[in-house]
């Protein structure tokens, strides 16, 4: 029997006469009606400093520095790669990553942490394809002394606006909705303000990310907020001004006075965050 | 025999091995404001994944995956349709509707190279006892 054939599919272009084009035609064919929300933010910029292409990641990978890397990833000016993207998009491969960084040390142990950090790519990409589910369910219970009930569903609108009123935070989320990016550490702030300090559920937040970031992964991004609740680890992350103070460069207001919320001790955030939790010891 | 590569945003370079697999395969992408939402792609991702496409020899077709992937099949006597292999669920339903749509299509998916390739799944219960166990293949035996 024969059937009526399908419609022609309407080919897309190749060539665009500027970047600012090919953003319009992307809203265009895009529509979305929940982007408009985000939008209010001033400084929100529609497009990334991070340009796809393989060209773009060449360039980036011709840039790494493992030692750097391994000495000061953990600062927000630190020698931080930002290969995710392209990782994450294939790109590039994580294997040819690799294969770069040991080229460029004298010993191998010089890469090794570059190396491990790849590794926890891999790592999760296994973990999401041996359980899918885990994504966005709790793997574990939360180990805050609160139940995942007591946890807000929905991400307030100052946070998804970076108007919280608590000034490192409130830079960060500018720097994310300004660039679709943001650095790890900065991430994990976030995300251990959103659930420890407002009390939302974490898959809360792990949805704002993917939307807003360009290298945003699934796997590693929602199973790092499940790191932080504490529902894939064995206790909450979180941090106190002090620790901001070290790891952030000038562009981040770290004034007490600016960051109230977060200006304690450990040992008075964990009363002030977690009055229900049973002390195990150390942090 | 005619075949398609249906590349996705997982997959965005010409050494994918899906390329050498079948190097008289034409490569598309199906671009899908709808699949772009359900999988929380915003809009400077979707111009970050534009960007890779402008830089491969690859079709790019508004429309979801099913649709396109079936008038394209009509069109050009289509048997085997090729695709990156993913753990993202979203893409597997992707994948399946294909299928649902193309039921007497060969439909094969093909990894990526390997980042390591232990001799007996790991443990993934948390992130050190995977390494451990995979620390010297990551490192190409050099230092360990």
């Amino acid at each position: 029997m024969e059937k009526n054939l399908s419609p022609e599919p309407k080919r897309l272009p190749h060539e665009f006469a500027s970047r600012d084009a090919l953003i319009d035609f992307i809203a265009q064919l895009d529509n979305a009606p929940d982007e408009q929300a985000v939008r209010s933010h001033p400084a929100e910029r529609r497009a990334s400093p991070i340009i796809g292409g393989r060209k773009a990641a060449l360039a980036a990978l011709g840039q790494i520095d493992p030692v750097a890397y391994a000495a000061s990833r953990n600062h927000l000016d630190g020698a931080v790669t930002r290969l995710s993207a392209y990782i994450r998009h294939g790109v590039l491969s994580l294997g040819e990553v690799r294969d770069h960084a040991l080229t460029v040390v004298a010993t191998p142990q010089q890469a090794e942490k570059f190396i491990q950090e790849l590794a926890w790519r891999d790592y999760w990409q296994r973990l999401y394809a041996s359980t899918p589910d885990a994504i966005w369910t709790d793997i574990e219970a939360y180990k805050t002394g609160f139940s995942a009930d007591d946890y807000e569903d929905d991400l307030p609108v100052d946070i998804a606006a970076g108007k919280t009123g608590v000034a490192c935070i409130d830079g960060f989320i500018g720097m994310l909705l300004d660039t679709g990016y943001l650095h790890n550490h900065a991430r994990l702030y976030v995300a251990a303000y959103v659930v420890h300090w407002r009390r939302i559920k974490w898959q809360a937040g792990a949805r704002w990310f993917l939307q807003q970031l360009i290298d945003a992964d699934p796997a590693s991004n929602n199973l790092s907020w499940q790191w932080v609740a504490s529902t894939f680890s064995n206790k909450p992350y979180f941090f106190n001004l002090e620790n901001v103070a070290r790891y952030v460069g000038p562009d981040i207001d770290v004034t007490p006075a600016a960051n109230a919320p977060l200006a304690h001790s450990y040992e008075r955030l964990e009363t002030l965050l977690f009055p229900h939790r049973a002390p195990d010891g150390e942090r | 025999m005619a075949g398609l590569i249906w590349i996705h945003e997982e997959a965005l370079r010409s050494s994918h091995p899906i390329v050498s697999s079948a190097p008289d395969f034409p490569a598309v992408f199906c671009w899908d404001a709808d699949y772009m939402r359900r999988a929380d792609i915003g809009q400077k991702r979707q111009l970050f994944i534009y960007e890779c496409l402008l830089e491969l020899d690859i079709e790019i077709y508004q429309g979801p995956a099913k649709d396109v992937l079936q008038a394209l099949a009509e069109q050009r006597a289509i048997t085997e349709i090729i695709v990156p292999d993913t753990p993202s669920p979203i893409l597997l339903a992707e994948f399946a509707a294909v299928q649902s749509a193309l039921p007497s299509m060969i439909f094969r998916r093909v990894p990526d190279h390997p980042f390591v390739t232990p001799t007996a799944a790991p443990d993934l219960g948390r992130f050190f006892r995977y390494w451990n166990k995979v620390r010297k293949q990551a490192m190409r035996h050099g230092g360990v």
